[in-house]
């Protein structure tokens, strides 16, 4: 960014090149720039989506980024036919007055030729591995410019073209307009998700939350000397590509709706192959394995250019296992998100689904199962989970005194007017038995929902490029030293000695100007 | 060989010999830099301090207990921080000898460091968040150390300076050539605002070098780059404060008190990028993915 304007502005000043000279200014690019510190501290006290509805995603703050990287583009355009020429083309010969302003200048006689004195002091710096371009006048004057790390005067303009190319992956990379996406995809352990730009089914075979033991020498609760930290997040998960139903050979069976109550509803298929099937919106669908993969924090899995991160979880269900007052096992899924149950009414807000212990006889030819378990006998409840269970005691998430969860179970009456009444029993951990009535109830596991983050992002490998250039820009600008040495050497009158002057620019900030100089001067010949 | 009481006794050996450093420094100051000696005793001292957090450090590495490098919590990157910040005075002092006069100060903030660091020494985490499970995290913390430990001590620099600039007189006088028919040397003041450049100059590649490690790092872990989060803006903030210091200070020929007060400023976000932010999440309750490394 430079304060004159150059020669990519119309010569007359009008409104374009005016905004053009104002956008090259650095002292409106050092205001945008503390304009966007100052608003971009005020948005980090706010609440994160306050933020982002006042100043993030509002169009004055992203019109100030705008500004800053046209400032970077108008800067980098206006400055670089500067810098060509300069690397190029670089004024070799200055008068013997400039000669006596540089930084550390001398200047010596000596009895020689020219040409020998000029040679010297040109294998001086040569040896010094300095680019050297020499200039002899028609005088007899030789002008020796001696530079190194040249490639620095290109630092400032890799660096701006980096941000263009930065901004530019990151629209490309975020907007959807352009190709990427990103969205979530909540998959239950045993079942499949499809994700519908790659056409990819992504199966959920286990979601694991691994502990650890943290041993405290000062534990804040009492008795307490073993922690538990969350150590990972593991989701083993199948990606599968649909495949047509005429080549799975599809065996569709009905579920046995005479069984117990509560009989399951709906159908269940399998293929001869023992191969795996989806429904997608009522329809099957087979599955082919493509791959499989495990997801962890840090450990994304990436199929057909789609990343799947693990982003959360969510608790789905809990599998227990009832044994009614007939001595009938069943397995049941217990969904916690279900919407409250009519059974639950006067019991604490929990999400709870009845199970039936003691009840009716099986339900009637042409009879609703549910109702028929509604209008008396005893059910249980599980009225939600905890993850954290010690001691008979539910514990706060984040407590981090236990991993094992348990369920709270409850017992429901429903009486002849249909009136519910629940007991609490208590709480039931993984793997216990509690007998309630004639029939009992073990709490096997908890069902999880593993919560990928999906994202699409094609401009991620310009983002890295963007940012490798910028890598190399920062370290020309700020790293590479940049030395120029400027010498020149001037016949005398008497034709037996010439007088050689060495000095560096004014901008030198060494504090060995003179020791370079006084160096230069002890090459030329005695 | 217990290791955890040779970390604590290494980190605590620390302070003392930065405390010397200072001391020495300060008397090396008195005697107007006559003696070389007290200046490399200074020295000495200093880097016998870089050597015990180095020491303290590594002992806190061959814990059993600890499953990686010690890099994660507030208390460990504290220590990295003063190796950096009093490394960065350990290379730059006998380059500059106007610059002595920092010394004293460099190693009173750096004092100030490990003090905070002791109130935040915890025991070793024996489980990572899954979150800190990376290769980037070595990555990503060498190149904290790498940019604010000098960014400290210009940080420092630049305070000095603006002091001077607005104290005036000697301080902002150009001094006498070195050597007969020389040039005259430029202030004291001068001289500060120049080795502040310098320092920064060699930051603020780090520092973004920082930010896009942590960008790509949390993209791999959460599954996006930039999440506006706290600490993520108020590294970009000290950042693009940085960029206007540059950007002034070599293009727009903004030198002394100006370039000084900005580069303080550059300072001060640091430290709130560092410390503060925390305490901003919890004022302001706003949510935050990093409050886990205090």
């Amino acid at each position: 960014m430079s304060d004159s304007t150059k020669a990519a502005v119309p010569e007359e000043k009008g409104v374009a090149a005016q905004i053009w000279s104002l956008l090259g200014s650095i002292k409106f690019a050092v205001g945008i720039l503390l304009l966007i510190a100052a608003a971009s501290a005020w948005g980090t006290t706010m609440e994160m989506s306050e933020a982002y509805e006042r100043i993030w995603s509002t169009v004055w703050y992203r019109a100030l980024l705008g500004i800053i990287l046209l400032s970077a583009v108008v800067c980098t355009v206006d400055r670089f036919d500067g810098v060509l020429r300069r690397v190029r083309e670089p004024k070799v010969e200055v008068s013997r007055k400039v000669m006596g302003s540089l930084k550390g200048h001398r200047k010596k006689r000596v009895e020689s030729d020219p040409v020998l004195a000029a040679d010297a002091l040109e294998a001086h710096l040569r040896e010094r591995r300095f680019d050297v371009r020499r200039v002899e006048s028609g005088s007899g004057e030789i002008s020796l410019l001696a530079r190194k790390g040249v490639s620095k005067l290109f630092g400032a303009a890799i660096v701006h073209v980096s941000l263009v190319i930065l901004i530019v992956a990151t629209i490309w990379g975020v907007s959807p307009s352009f190709g990427s996406y990103r969205q979530n995809m909540q998959v239950r352990e045993g079942e499949f998700a499809w994700e519908r730009r790659s056409n990819i089914w992504v199966g959920c075979d286990d979601f694991e939350i691994i502990y650890s033991e943290e041993d405290i020498d000062e534990p804040q609760h009492e008795g307490v000397d073993t922690y538990y930290k969350v150590s990972d997040y593991i989701s083993d998960v199948t990606f599968y590509e649909p495949v047509p139903l005429s080549e799975a050979e599809i065996v569709v069976e009905m579920i046995d709706q005479t069984a117990e109550w509560p009989a399951p509803l709906g159908v269940e298929a399998a293929r001869d192959d023992g191969g795996p099937i989806a429904s997608r919106g009522g329809e099957l669908v087979g599955l082919r394995k493509l791959s499989d993969s495990v997801v962890k924090v840090n450990q994304p899995a990436h199929v057909r250019d789609i990343d799947y991160f693990q982003s959360a979880y969510d608790l789905d269900a809990v599998r227990v296992t009832v044994t009614n007052d007939r001595g009938v096992t069943e397995s049941h899924d217990i969904q916690l998100q279900d919407a409250m149950d009519p059974s639950t009414m006067g019991l604490p807000p929990r999400r709870t689904v009845p199970l039936l212990i003691e009840g009716p006889d099986p339900p009637a030819e042409g009879e609703d199962a549910a109702e028929g378990a509604m209008d008396q006998g005893l059910m249980v409840t599980v009225m939600g989970m905890v993850q954290r269970y010690e001691d008979g005691m539910a514990l706060p998430a984040g407590s981090m005194m236990t991993p094992d969860p348990a369920v709270q179970v409850a017992q429901i009456t429903v009486d002849d007017q249909g009136r519910v009444e629940g007991i609490p029993i208590g709480w039931v951990e993984q793997g216990e038995t509690v007998a309630i009535g004639e029939g009992r109830l073990t709490f096997d596991e908890p069902i999880y929902y593993t919560i990928l983050e999906v994202r699409h992002q094609p401009g991620v490998w310009l983002l890295m490029v963007g940012f490798a250039i910028a890598g190399v820009g920062l370290v020309l600008a700020f790293w590479v030293p940049f030395r120029e040495i400027r010498a020149k050497v001037v016949p005398g009158r008497d034709g037996d000695t010439v007088e050689a002057m060495v000095g560096l620019p004014r901008s030198y900030r060494g504090d060995d100007a003179g020791e370079i100089t006084a160096a230069a001067m002890k090459a030329l010949p005695e | 060989m217990n290791l955890e009481l040779i970390e604590m006794a290494l980190y605590q050996a620390a302070l003392p010999a930065f405390v010397l450093g200072g001391v020495v420094f300060l008397a090396h100051l008195y005697l107007a830099g006559r003696s070389a000696a007290t200046f490399w005793a200074g020295w000495v001292f200093t880097l016998i301090g870089v050597l015990a957090l180095v020491g303290s450090l590594t002992a806190r590495s061959f814990q059993p207990e600890t499953p990686r490098l010690p890099l994660t919590t507030m208390f460990e990157i504290t220590v990295l921080v003063q190796i950096g910040a009093a490394g960065t005075l350990l290379v730059v002092l006998p380059r500059a000898k106007e610059l002595r006069l920092a010394g004293p100060l460099v190693l009173a903030v750096v004092a100030a460091l490990w003090a905070y660091g002791y109130s935040k020494h915890r025991e070793i985490e024996e489980t990572l968040q899954p979150a800190l499970k990376s290769y980037w995290l070595q990555i990503h913390v060498a190149t904290a150390v790498l940019s604010y430990g000098p960014l400290f001590m210009s940080g420092v620099t630049s305070i000095m300076a603006s002091v001077m600039y607005l104290i005036g007189g000697e301080y902002t006088k150009k001094r006498p050539p070195e050597e007969e028919g020389g040039e005259p040397r430029p202030s004291i003041a001068d001289r500060f605002e120049e080795w502040t450049y310098r320092i920064i100059a060699f930051g603020f590649p780090w520092l973004t070098a920082l930010i896009v490690t942590g960008a790509i790092w949390a993209n791999y872990a959460w599954g996006r780059a930039w999440g506006f989060d706290p600490k993520e803006m108020w590294s970009a903030i000290t950042w693009f404060i940085y960029v206007a210091y540059l950007h002034a200070r070599l293009r727009s020929g903004w030198r002394g008190l100006q370039a000084s007060l900005l580069a303080a400023a550059g300072l001060l976000a640091m430290i709130v990028t560092y410390v503060l932010v925390n305490w901003i999440v919890e004022v302001f309750q706003v949510e935050s993915l990093h409050t886990y490394s205090d």
